[in-house]
């Protein structure tokens, strides 16, 4: 049972993200790129971590706090350098800096002892506005000319789909949330797990173009 | 349960939705992609018909300007040549300078009718490189100070428009190997394999760095080796020489006459 825990399905796809990340992304050449694998190990540690304090009878938001802000930096980091414009970047910047008040703000009231869930809610909804930016910037610009071997489409395709699940998620009542929903999961458990899988089978699919470009 | 499973198809229309917006962007790209390739490609169709249409402007202008060399310059000038040789033979002691006067305008007469020749479509559709390029070898060599060497296969596999320009881009490569290389020995030969024709221009000159190309027709050289379909390229060792290499592309008899207006 606590092995299930540890290796659940979103875990599962971490790994296997993580070990490609690993295995393609992370020699020297790769620049942003090979920051991948040492996020996908913080997202891990930090999985594992919130488990184990969970086991403990502990509460975890801290964890998944401080978690959430190192995703809105990575993340954000990534989409700036994603724009090639000088007006995309400064988006990026600006929209970020705006999370950073409302997490800050967040922090004060909470005192870190609760979830962050507008903090989460407006990291889920800045993913899913980069993303069309990015999209939009690809239709307007000739970044590519096929987009299904671009690797940081299939970055920004896994971020759009795995934060819609979770922005949709986050808006539902926690009782419906961690309601079981089918074989011991949670709905929540369910949503997130085929998110997760989407996210980090689309990363690996970018992970192995990136490869290939080289 | 019932609002669990509503969410659940709830989130499944979205992501659906979400795909299918996703999809639009990727196939609006790939058509546009296209279209951008198929307009490169149109410009390449249009700059190649644009060189065709060079050449036989050229080519009727050549022609208009032989024309007129051999009708009307040519036709004064054997008339001048005609007095003179009258005015000589009436003189009992024609000065020296006549004589030699008159036997400049011989050579210029001549000069001009091998211009005009030059520049006569039906001489220009029967030329042959191999022959031309062994006389330009012959009056190299009787000069003494450079050796030529001509070797090539038998049957040439260039149109007679094509073998011109291909005559052309040697020449300029021999007067370089001459004029800047100061070479003593040049050796010129063609090869053939398969579906490529090479020619390699190698010379004993002084050679010469990649900066000092300016003013060696190397522009030239490498827009007529383009309009044949080839490539051009250069080895050159300072001091100990440089080596031309001419690859083109050999074309069936309907192609060739397609790229140069045949």
């Amino acid at each position: 049972m606590i092995i299930e825990k540890f290796f659940n399905i979103p875990v599962c796809a971490e790994i296997i993200a993580l070990l490609a990340a690993c295995s393609l992304v992370a020699g020297k050449r790769h620049t942003y790129w090979r920051l991948f694998p040492l996020y996908l190990g913080a997202v891990l540690t930090a999985e594992w971590l919130g488990f184990s304090l969970k086991q403990q009878q502990q509460s975890s938001y801290l964890v998944y706090n401080i978690l959430w802000i190192i995703q809105a930096i990575f993340f954000s980091y990534i989409f700036y350098r994603f724009h090639q414009s000088k007006f995309g970047k400064q988006q990026v910047l600006l929209i970020v800096g705006i999370f950073f008040t409302f997490y800050l703000s967040e922090a004060a009231n909470e005192s870190f002892v609760g979830l962050f869930i507008f903090s989460r809610q407006f990291l889920s909804i800045m993913i899913i506005f980069f993303s069309v930016v990015f999209y939009f910037s690809i239709l307007k610009n000739d970044l590519t000319s096929a987009p299904l071997k671009f690797p940081p489409f299939w970055i920004v395709t896994g971020l759009f789909f795995f934060y819609l699940g979770s922005a949709i998620m986050f808006t539902i009542p926690v009782s419906l949330r961690r309601g079981i929903l089918v074989a011991n999961m949670s709905l929540y458990d369910v949503v997130m797990g085929f998110f997760n899988c989407v996210l980090y089978g689309s990363w690996i699919i970018a992970f192995l173009w990136k490869r290939q470009m080289r | 349960m019932e609002t669990a499973n509503a969410i659940v198809l709830g989130i499944a229309i979205l992501t659906l939705v979400a795909v299918f917006g996703i999809a639009y962007v990727v196939h609006f790209i790939k058509r546009k992609s296209t279209l951008i390739e198929e307009n490169i490609a149109l410009k390449g169709e249009f700059r190649e018909q644009l060189r065709q249409s060079q050449i036989e402007v050229q080519e009727h202008t050549f022609q208009q300007i032989g024309k007129e060399l051999h009708d009307n310059v040519g036709q004064l000038l054997i008339t001048s040549k005609m007095l003179l040789g009258l005015t000589e033979r009436s003189l009992t002691n024609p000065p020296d300078m006549l004589i030699t006067a008159n036997a400049t305008l011989g050579q210029a007469i001549n000069e001009l009718r091998s211009l005009s020749r030059v520049l006569d479509k039906e001489w220009l559709e029967q030329f042959s490189f191999n022959d031309n390029l062994n006389a330009e070898v012959d009056r190299i060599n009787s000069s003494r100070f450079v050796q030529t060497v001509f070797t090539s296969i038998s049957k040439m596999p260039l149109r007679a428009a094509s073998q011109i320009i291909l005559f052309r881009i040697v020449q300029e490569a021999i007067q370089n190997a001459i004029k800047h290389g100061a070479a003593d020995k040049i050796a010129i030969t063609v090869t053939q394999n398969n579906a490529l024709m090479n020619v390699n221009i190698v010379d004993n000159g002084c050679g010469f760095s990649s900066v000092e190309q300016k003013g060696m027709g190397i522009s030239n050289m490498k827009y007529r080796t383009h309009l044949l379909g080839g490539t051009i390229a250069w080895d050159s060792v300072l001091d100990s020489g440089t080596t031309v290499r001419i690859t083109l592309p050999i074309f069936n008899e309907d192609e060739s006459k397609d790229r140069l207006g045949g």
